[in-house]
């Protein structure tokens, strides 16, 4: 996809878009695992300190893990598993990195994808499912004669879930700055913060369900306070 | 009640915080081990608030004046100090909470009779059953039915589901919200003991607040005897969803209250423990002060007009609007502020960010709070002095 106002790689743009189209509908850890086996190996890509990651792809003797621009294999590195009862449900597990060794058996010079993309790109994820979530439960519950979709409040909270989403992927793709200027990250990530509190509230009773969404949104600001470096 | 017994009962209160904070997240991993901890001072003193005078022989007593709960402000003042420590906790614990103010206020002497006895015998926990599965804000229009077997005796059969039920499990008895005709004025409540056959309880697993147990309550041909209709001597125009509203009402500020304990335990723990502030972060914490301060004194005015006219409402609508709004900007900033790994190394901020969640679903969205305000505002009920 180009268009007059792109600036980005058009690699990383087919990417986006082919992330957002074939894991629609999919479970998390599936969408987890489409975006580390998208790499000829798999690649799970860490925080500083964290990662998360898939049981699968943990199985994966020839996975590495991506920490800045140093790959590492997983037998250089020293790590135990965070226990959360939040996150066991979506099959996703966290693990805490300890001695990291300074540099990993490679170094990658054009990072394909950073720790930023792939934090804005799983939350944007999450919050385009919980969108579709909030649709199909409104759009089955009544008030009344009419489906609490159909409320005029309602309409306003999906506008602007809608708008934030929209805005956050537009920034992405044709803002003037990167992921990599840490204000423009934080900026789009508090974007990102303020469509999954619409998106919750939508939700209502069952949001407070971890059968529901919260577990995603849950997972959403996990990903975020390990991933985005704050001001 | 003055301002100096109102300032003592809440520095009285405060010290009983601490005793929560010890166990909100023992509970939260697992809340049934919550029984193990009823022999707490300040479990004790909760699990006897709301409770009147005439049933109840160990108030809460400071410099000889004794504090029933059954005001708002006694009410907002306490949850909001217990919530420093734990609202989780609060929330789970054994007491009369907002079945209290149905019986308090609909009940005949029989009811309050059967119930308070109950809950002064041991801990006992209780429930308010108005929420179902498809009928969250749509209230009015519950599901739930009382239909009536026979003519002569006014037995009835009580059929239908609700759903986030605080303590169902492990409640012994409750109020149950359920319609005998159409229209708004077919609704009673019934008071419901958790022995009666075809009634059973199945825990929710939540988010956040997970001390009460959300719960599914079904009531499959629960017998309902005429006794058991609360306000049975009232006009049908004062009991039923009447009953409802008035508790909502009366218990808004509270829930607003609960918000702003969990959002002042997070402030306090942000400028104990983070050093070396930017300024930027040091703005910040200073717009949340005063916010806090802000949504404090919306509360208790909320409070006091509640205590002068149960039917004002807007006020409290206002405070909760504001009150879980700022809970949930707060204990995610204070994540931001900590850095990575706060989620899992901060075990109290995570809880908090939680349970901040939860309290916009209590005693009214924050849209049909707004509409209320709306309302309100258009009947020209809103006065700013």
């Amino acid at each position: 996809m180009s268009t007059l106002l792109s600036s980005k790689n058009e690699n990383l743009l087919n990417y986006i878009n082919r992330f957002l189209e074939e894991t629609r509908g999919l479970s998390l850890f599936e969408a987890f695992e489409w975006i580390f086996k998208a790499f000829e190996n798999p690649i799970i890509i860490s925080s500083n300190n964290y990662f998360l990651a898939p049981h699968s792809v943990l199985e994966n003797p020839n996975t590495h893990i991506l920490r800045g621009n140093n790959l590492y294999q997983l037998t250089e590195l020293k790590f135990n598993k965070v226990n959360n009862h939040f996150m066991e449900h979506e099959m996703i597990s966290l693990f805490k990195m300890d001695d990291i060794p300074e540099k990993g058996s490679n170094q990658i010079e054009n990072i394909p994808l950073t720790k930023n993309d792939f934090a804005l790109f799983i939350r944007t994820w999450i919050a385009l499912e919980c969108l579709a979530y909030d649709k199909k439960l409104l759009s089955n519950r009544y008030s009344g004669k009419l489906p609490i979709i159909q409320y005029q409040m309602v309409k306003g909270q999906f506008s602007e879930a809608i708008i934030k989403i929209y805005s956050i992927i537009n920034n992405y793709i044709n803002g003037n700055s990167t992921l990599e200027n840490k204000s423009f990250n934080v900026f789009i990530h508090n974007e990102i913060d303020d469509c999954m509190n619409t998106l919750i509230n939508l939700t209502g009773g069952h949001g407070v369900l971890t059968e529901t969404v919260s577990r995603k949104i849950y997972l959403s600001f996990v990903i975020k306070n390990l991933f985005v470096e704050s001001e | 009640m003055n301002i100096e017994k109102l300032n003592a009962f809440e520095e009285a209160i405060k010290s009983y915080s601490q005793e929560f904070r010890d166990i909100g997240l023992i509970i939260d991993e697992q809340p049934d081990r919550l029984h193990e901890f009823t022999d707490l001072a300040s479990v004790q003193l909760l699990s006897r608030m709301m409770i009147p005078s005439e049933y109840n022989d160990h108030p809460f007593i400071i410099n000889n004046t004794k504090f029933y709960g059954l005001t708002c402000i006694e009410r907002v003042i306490g949850t909001e100090w217990l919530s420093y420590g734990d609202a989780g906790v609060v929330v789970g614990c054994p007491g009369p909470s907002l079945s209290g103010i149905i019986i308090q206020d609909f009940a005949d002497g029989q009811q309050k009779e059967q119930y308070y006895s109950k809950l002064l015998s041991k801990p006992c926990w209780t429930f308010f059953a108005l929420t179902e599965p498809n009928k969250g804000s749509d209230a009015m229009h519950i599901e739930t039915n009382m239909k009536k077997v026979n003519a002569c005796d006014g037995q009835r059969l009580l059929n239908g589901e609700k759903y986030f039920i605080g303590n169902g499990t492990r409640a012994e008895i409750g109020v149950v919200f359920a319609r005998t005709t159409t229209g708004p004025i077919g609704i009673e409540m019934c008071l419901i003991e958790k022995d009666s056959d075809g009634f059973s309880a199945e825990a929710l697993d939540t988010l956040g607040l997970r001390a009460p147990k959300l719960s599914r309550l079904t009531f499959q041909n629960v017998r309902i005897n005429e006794e058991q209709i609360i306000g049975r001597h009232l006009s049908p125009l004062k009991r039923g969803m009447h009953g409802a509203i008035t508790v909502f009402n009366k218990m808004r500020p509270t829930v607003a209250a609960m918000a702003l304990g969990v959002s002042q335990a997070t402030y306090d723990y942000m400028i104990t423990n983070k050093k070396n502030l930017s300024l930027d972060q040091q703005q910040k914490l200073e717009n949340f002060q005063n916010e806090l301060i802000t949504t404090r004194n919306l509360i208790r005015q909320a409070a006091l007009e509640v205590d002068i006219n149960p039917r004002n409402g807007y006020v409290g609508s206002i405070a909760k609007v504001r009150a879980t709004s700022l809970v949930k900007q707060i204990t995610q900033y204070a994540l931001d502020l900590f850095g990575e790994g706060a989620f899992f190394e901060h075990p109290y901020l995570n809880k908090w960010f939680r349970d901040a969640f939860a309290f916009e679903n209590m005693e009214g969205t924050s849209n049909i709070l707004k509409l209320n305000i709306f309302q309100s505002y258009m009947n020209g009920k809103i006065s700013y002095v």
